[in-house]
């Protein structure tokens, strides 16, 4: 009978155990990272008998919790790079729906500016047509500064986040060491370690998988070390590390991500992060902040370098040269700030033609210069030797050394500060030089057939007018036109009929024309100054004409096909985030799907499971009662 | 296969999301009435869409200069024409004052006619545009060119220059010419002379009885000089109409081009939608269904 009756008790508890079990589960069927867990019943050992072997109930052996670590980390894996590529797409989103935007971008507006130019060709006299020219400069020059604004905002923002979630990192990390605590003290003793510590140091594990990419490896006595990055240690047993976000030596307002460890070593452990918000960040910001406004700078920089030299090579309505047109932005040097305290290096714009839209890392080791570019490490040839009459050059930028100590280095921005530094500089319509400031006039003598056009000061490189025409007289003997200031320029009638001639002007710069047919000896042709000149429209056409010139990219492609390619650049990105979000979504689920396969919670399966082992516990109950009455029959049979 | 009930819900949750972004999605294309929301959407095709915009600007400008370019040369025709009949009066003037049965009083008279119609040669000369630019003053255009000095020749203050305007993307065309074709022609006699200098020597001829056997050769020289100047004028015209109506084609073409990059389709996207929606709603009904069942409802 006390067998029987330690049989029921056994399953009544056994039972009763795995009810409660059954109902911490309900309990927690919606709790994000809960394992389900079940009671593993073991048959008691058998006692040996007269008859054999006799079973002698059940007892509730551990609490299982259904886990598995491959799929747990499979999930972790493809939360990480979901979230990267999310976080990505979110932000590259942004860029790219205002780059197109007719009223925010830049391409609308640039043919606006451009048609203002054309009207001024057609009417160089009006000043109506000139203020309107003005006016459309001043708005282009101002649609580049709130495009670069609103980027400098973007970056602002990211750099807010990445400290934010730095912060997390630790907050999670600290968290980790402190549960590896928990799960080390609780490990030797005999209830083992609770489940429920288990999931939460899980529910830390995905939490951080959402930042970044996270490796982990069980240890013997339990505790899970964590390592980030290429294999930095986050969280060893007890102990952590924590991450730091820091300033670039160089640039103020790049962040670099830092981890601190044991000794006080900090290892910028920026190129090695990946994965989760932050690798989206720093990957969104490698490559498509920096380069949108660096493009950006480049298109800007470009329009105003070559739109300058093509209206100060002008005459305007007042008989003045032209000044610059646009005000441009200097190359960004930033100098490291380990550099020596005297060093200094000057960087000024080059061929604009050259600019790459790059950043760039200027290093001296004591004998010798390098130039990297920083968009893909590679290095590049300059040429020159960094002096002032001898500038190194390359990509569109000229340096010279000032002085310099072994160890300096630089990092260089040529386009960056490009379409905030963007401005008029004219103020009156008057200034803009529409006219060329010399211009010709056949002998009126000549009796040959040659015709002199066209004509423009294609390389100004003094400050005073012409004071004195300049005579071209045909030299029919020697095929060439004899410069009366000195010189001559060849004209074989035969051969050279409709091509460029290019004569130079003291003081003042090189001119440009074209003689086409056949002159006689002694025809003359005047070179003088073109005072008065208002009605000449030869510079706002060649300004006009800067629209389609492919003056950018080594001379491929025009302003704006430079701003066209950085279009095509973000959204080529972003499509591609966002399509590489979606295929990580569904791997994500499907992960998730395998994981709640095995640890996931089911109401319909607890609930089966609360009738059957309630009816289990109602017959286990009657075992009870049935030894009682079998007891009960025992003591009636010997009672007198 | 195991499907625990939060991932269940999680699922069917998802699903709906989903649903409805990509029906937003379809309401906005509807709405704005283009394939492509933003860059992204189709970054090859935005960008072809960018350069259409451009080369339609640019061909738009063509249109702009070729239209200012047909005004000025039409004011300058005019100038021209009047000049013309102008000398048409005056040779008739020269052949009826060459008449010996005139009387010196009638002569006179004749030559009181030049010199009205030599002052209104003057104005035609100095014809300015709406804007105050001289038509004939070359690049000097805001300085009167032409005057008679003592003598009666026409003296010329301006210059050679022409002002050129581009129609297309290769063709340019001058909108007016210098004043040197009132200028250096041929005289009859020898040497040069000019339109002032023709009908001065009239009128002293006329006046005073100083021959001037060539002024009919002169006259007929300064009409050959203006015809050849109106044909040269007459032919840019006919450019600028021949390319208006070639950059009207381009302009056809690209938008044509742009329309097949951007629009949308709306048959296409109106069923879309509807397929779309209808796929939402299924969706949200299968929930709603399926949420309810449960073994604890049957669990007393």
């Amino acid at each position: 009978m006390a067998g029987i009756i330690n049989i029921g008790v056994s399953a009544l508890n056994a039972f009763k155990r795995q009810m409660e079990t059954t109902g911490h589960n309900i309990a927690n069927v919606n709790t994000p990272g809960y394992s389900r867990q079940v009671v593993q019943f073991e048959a008691r050992p058998a006692q040996v008998s007269a008859q054999g072997y006799v079973g002698s109930g059940v007892d509730a052996g551990a609490v299982q919790r259904r886990y598995d670590q491959f799929l747990a980390d499979r999930v972790r894996e493809y939360s990480a790079s979901h979230e990267e590529f999310a976080v990505y797409e979110q932000r590259a989103r942004q860029i790219d729906s205002v780059l197109a935007d007719a009223s925010a971008g830049i391409d609308d507006m640039l043919q606006q500016f451009f048609a203002s130019v054309n009207d001024v060709a057609d009417d160089p006299t009006s000043i109506a047509a000139r203020t309107v020219m003005l006016d459309r400069a001043e708005q282009l020059a101002g649609r580049f500064n709130a495009l670069d604004g609103w980027l400098e905002d973007i970056r602002h923002h990211l750099n807010r986040d990445l400290g934010n979630q730095v912060d997390e990192v630790n907050e999670v990390a600290r968290s980790l060491a402190q549960v590896n605590g928990r799960i080390i003290n609780l490990a030797g003793t005999p209830g083992g370690i609770p489940s429920d510590v288990l999931d939460e140091r899980d529910r830390l594990l995905d939490r951080l998988s959402g930042f970044t990419s996270i490796s982990t490896v069980e240890q013997s006595d339990g505790s899970m070390n964590v390592f980030i990055g290429s294999g930095q240690a986050l969280v060893v047993g007890t102990t952590h590390n924590t991450l730091g976000l820091v300033d670039n030596p160089a640039a103020v307002d790049r962040k670099e991500i830092v981890i601190n460890q044991p000794g006080g070593i900090s290892s910028n452990v920026t190129s090695q992060m990946s994965g989760g918000s932050l690798g989206g960040l720093l990957r969104f910001r490698d490559e498509v902040l920096d380069p949108a406004q660096n493009g950006l700078g480049r298109v800007a920089i470009g329009l105003v370098s070559y739109f300058n030299e093509e209206h100060r090579s002008g005459m305007d309505l007042d008989g003045e040269l032209g000044g610059d047109f646009f005000a441009n932005a200097a190359p960004q040097v930033l100098a490291h700030r380990s550099n020596g305290a005297g060093s200094n290096i000057a960087v000024a714009l080059g061929e604009a033609a050259d600019l790459t839209g790059h950043e760039y890392e200027l290093r001296f080791d004591g004998t010798d210069w390098t130039l990297t570019d920083l968009h893909d490490g590679s290095t590049v040839s300059t040429l020159g030797t960094g002096t002032a009459l001898d500038p190194f050059v390359a990509d569109g930028m000229e340096i010279v050394i000032g002085s310099a100590a072994a160890g300096d280095s630089y990092r260089l921005r040529p386009t960056r500060g490009g379409a905030a530094g963007i401005g008029l500089l004219i103020g009156n319509g008057r200034d803009i030089a529409a006219a060329e400031p010399v211009r010709s006039a056949a002998g009126s003598a000549n009796s040959g057939t040659a015709v002199m056009s066209g004509g423009a000061l294609t390389e100004r490189n003094g400050d005073t007018r012409l004071a004195a025409p300049v005579t071209l007289t045909f030299n029919a003997a020697l095929n060439r036109f004899d410069i009366s200031t000195g010189g001559s320029v060849a004209y074989d009638p035969a051969s050279d009929s409709g091509s460029t001639l290019t004569v130079s002007l003291a003081n003042l710069g090189d001119y440009s024309f074209t003689v086409t047919g056949n002159p006689s000896n002694g025809d003359v042709f005047e070179l003088r100054d073109n005072a008065g000149g208002v009605g000449d429209n030869r510079n706002a056409r060649r300004l006009a004409d800067l629209q389609n010139a492919n003056l950018m990219i080594g001379g491929t492609a025009s302003i704006a096909d430079t701003y066209g390619a950085l279009v095509a650049d973000v959204a080529t990105r972003t499509h591609q985030a966002g399509s590489a979000a979606g295929v990580q979504r569904h791997l994500l689920g499907q992960a998730e799907a395998a994981k709640s396969e095995v640890s996931g919670v089911n109401l319909d399966e607890e609930a089966a499971d609360l009738v059957r082992f309630q009816q289990a516990y109602q017959a286990a109950a009657q075992v009870i009662s049935v030894a009682n009455s079998l007891f009960d029959s025992l003591l009636a049979a010997v009672r007198r | 296969m195991r499907v625990s009930t939060s991932q269940f819900f999680q699922q069917s949750v998802e699903s709906m999301l989903a649903r409805q972004r990509e029906l937003s999605q379809t309401q906005q294309q509807v709405a704005d009435g283009k394939r492509i929301q933003r860059p992204s959407d189709d970054a090859a095709a935005a960008v072809r869409v960018l350069d259409i915009k451009e080369s339609v600007a640019q061909l738009q400008q063509y249109q702009r200069n070729a239209d200012a370019a047909t005004a000025r040369l039409n004011q300058e025709e005019t100038a021209l024409v009047g000049v013309e009949n102008l000398l048409q009066r005056v040779r008739e003037l020269a052949v009826r004052g060459a008449s010996d049965s005139l009387s010196d009083r009638d002569r006179r008279a004749i030559a009181a006619e030049v010199r009205e119609q030599r002052e209104y040669f003057l104005q035609l000369a100095n014809t300015q545009d709406a804007n105050g630019e001289y038509l004939f003053a070359g690049f000097t255009s805001r300085t009167r060119p032409f005057s008679l000095d003592a003598g009666g020749a026409l003296q010329y203050a301006g210059d050679q220059g022409q002002r050129k305007v581009a129609i297309g993307s290769t063709r340019e065309v001058a909108v007016g010419d210098p004043g040197t074709l009132f200028m250096d022609f041929e005289a009859a006699a020898g040497g040069t002379t000019d339109i002032g200098s023709v009908l001065s020597n009239l009128i002293d001829n006329l006046e005073s009885g100083n021959g001037y056997p060539q002024a009919l050769a002169d006259i007929d020289t300064a009409f050959t000089e203006l015809y050849n100047t109106r044909a040269k004028i007459g032919a840019r015209m006919n450019a600028i109409d021949e390319q208006k109506t070639a950059n009207e084609s381009f302009l056809l073409a690209l938008s044509e081009v742009r329309s097949s990059l951007e629009d949308l389709d709306y048959a296409e996207a109106i069923s879309r939608f509807n397929q779309q929606l209808t796929a939402l709603q299924a969706s949200q009904q299968a929930f709603m269904q399926v949420q309810n069942l449960s073994l604890f409802n049957f669990l007393r």
